[in-house]
């Protein structure tokens, strides 16, 4: 047993206290190799590092590789290399500790051109959600307040906004069923929030997990109803609260003729906003110095819907856990603890606590030939995957194998 | 003079292709409201929300969207997009500035 006595301290209280330490260092190192991959810490902005809310600062990257290998896995992105079918990307970005250090754009495109999100919208409607419960406007395991689903012996009347965020609430409107089209283009498109939410119960909630465009534009209208009757007001808000504090006030959220915005799938941002989207989230909620988010939402956000069918999917975002057979990886061979936002046809919005860095993906999808949008899809997140190898790890954080 | 069964032959089949022909319409006309209501969205938000010339934006249209044509409309002073399948579909959608193009 270590003799405490033979340390070089001069008193036995200050010998208690490094003993003390000593303990407290042991414990502590315990309790992170018992860290699941969403309760890994997430990095802070270095104080040297300015905040890009009015323009993102640049610098030459860290790398792990050398510049030829980083030029090649960007170069990737943009020629038809890999794959039969064009890759079409328009716009690439690395952030690394918070500086641009990747910037491309193809031909006709820009940092000021806005891009359609498709499904990343709905990590920007999980956001707003977590600034209304921060403000105690909604609660997370109270019934969704939705008009339709108020009767008395309604079964929908269980669903929480909790079953909303994980895409759990057991109503028919998954997007595998075709629903999605309807509500958006067909006969819902005119007030998209309540068509959806006219849908019935195909599972006790909480018990069944179906990934939903639906279900995202549900919480939209019980965000929107939150703070406001119009859609004034409910642009307003997002503005004020999200948006413009962290410099992204040039995203445009769309609207229905209802005056609900469309949260699963129609936001236009250009790609430096998407990147300030990622790192508000790999900055734990926090904008240079603004609380944005409710302590632990970006925690909670990481965390897997609990049911055993959970398509790796946290709260309105992809998780980089090992899928269910027949799923895709987000970021092939990248650590556990990596998330992002993802919207049909490659755009992503990739955070990756354990490097410090977000990267942003934005264009088109075409497949040709034999190829399928799937096998696209798969394409960038192995190339995503690879360029994320030129940038190093941060010192503490653990390897992909050890997460 | 026809016989009385291929006079019932030829009523079954005429009802037969009756049905099948508005079921076939009435499929053809949901798909083509819901795919004429994608072009119109999808091409109003891509001309006005992020900017791109209409050229640019309709090759982004998966291929089976080019049944719709499509036509830049003002309408009382809303611009917006216009996108029409012949005797099946007309749908429009129109932009409001800050709040991105709206589906009629």
């Amino acid at each position: 047993m270590f003799d405490f006595n033979l340390l070089p301290v001069h008193s036995v209280y200050s010998r208690r206290v490094f003993k003390g330490l000593l303990v407290l260092l042991a414990l502590s190192g315990g309790l992170a190799q018992a860290l699941e991959p969403w309760q890994e810490p997430l990095p802070k902005q270095l104080p040297s590092v300015a905040w890009p809310t009015q323009a993102w600062p640049t610098a030459e990257p860290v790398l792990a590789t050398d510049s030829a290998t980083l030029a090649r896995d960007v170069d990737a992105f943009f020629e038809r290399v890999g794959w039969s079918g064009a890759t079409d990307t328009r716009a690439l970005l690395v952030i690394q500790s918070g500086h641009i250090v990747v910037e491309r754009y193809a031909p006709d495109f820009d940092s000021r051109t806005r891009f359609h999100s498709w499904s990343a919208a709905k990590t920007y409607t999980q956001a707003l959600a977590g600034i209304l419960i921060k403000d105690n406007l909604l609660q997370l395991d109270d019934p969704a307040p939705v008009p339709q689903w108020r009767s008395k012996d309604d079964p929908r009347g269980e669903i929480t906004l909790r079953h909303l965020l994980h895409m759990t609430t057991g109503l028919d409107n998954a997007d595998a069923s075709g629903f999605v089209s309807d509500a958006l283009f067909g006969d819902g498109a005119v007030d998209v929030a309540n068509y959806s939410a006219e849908r019935e119960l195909q599972h006790p909630p909480g018990t069944h997990w179906e990934y939903s465009t639906a279900t995202s534009t549900i919480l939209a209208g019980v965000v929107g109803r939150a703070v406001g009757d119009n859609a004034q007001q409910r642009r307003d808000f997002m503005q004020s609260r999200f948006f413009a504090p962290i410099g992204a006030a040039d995203t445009v959220f769309e609207f229905d003729a209802q005056g609900h915005f469309l949260g699963g799938s129609h936001l236009y941002a250009n790609a430096h906003d998407y990147a300030r989207m990622g790192l508000l989230y790999l900055r734990d909620g926090v904008w240079d110095g603004q609380r944005i988010f409710p302590p632990g939402w970006v925690e909670f956000t990481r965390e897997p819907a609990p049911v055993d069918n959970n398509g790796v999917y946290g709260a309105h975002v992809w998780l980089n856990l090992e899928p269910k057979e027949g799923q895709m990886k987000l970021l092939p061979g990248a650590p556990l603890s990596a998330f992002g936002a993802a919207g049909n046809s490659g755009q992503y919005v990739m955070v990756v606590p354990s490097h410090d860095i977000v990267l942003v993906r934005l264009g088109e999808i075409q497949p040709q030939g034999e190829a399928t949008m799937l096998e696209g899809m798969d394409f960038l997140h192995h190339a995503l995957a690879q360029l994320l190898t030129n940038f190093p790890a941060l010192p503490s954080a653990p390897s992909a194998e050890e997460s | 003079m026809m016989s009385s069964w291929k006079k019932r032959i030829g009523l079954s089949l005429m009802v037969i292709l009756l049905v099948g022909g508005v079921y076939g319409y009435r499929n053809m006309s949901h798909f083509s409201y819901t795919g004429a209501g994608f072009v119109a969205h999808t091409v109003c938000s891509c001309v006005h929300v992020a900017k791109r010339t209409e050229a640019s934006c309709t090759a982004d249209m998966p291929s089976a969207a080019s049944w719709a044509s499509i036509a830049q409309i003002d309408a009382g002073g809303a611009r917006g997009v216009r996108a029409t399948v012949p005797f099946l579909a007309d749908r429009s959608a129109l932009h409001r500035p800050g709040f991105g193009c709206i589906l009629q």
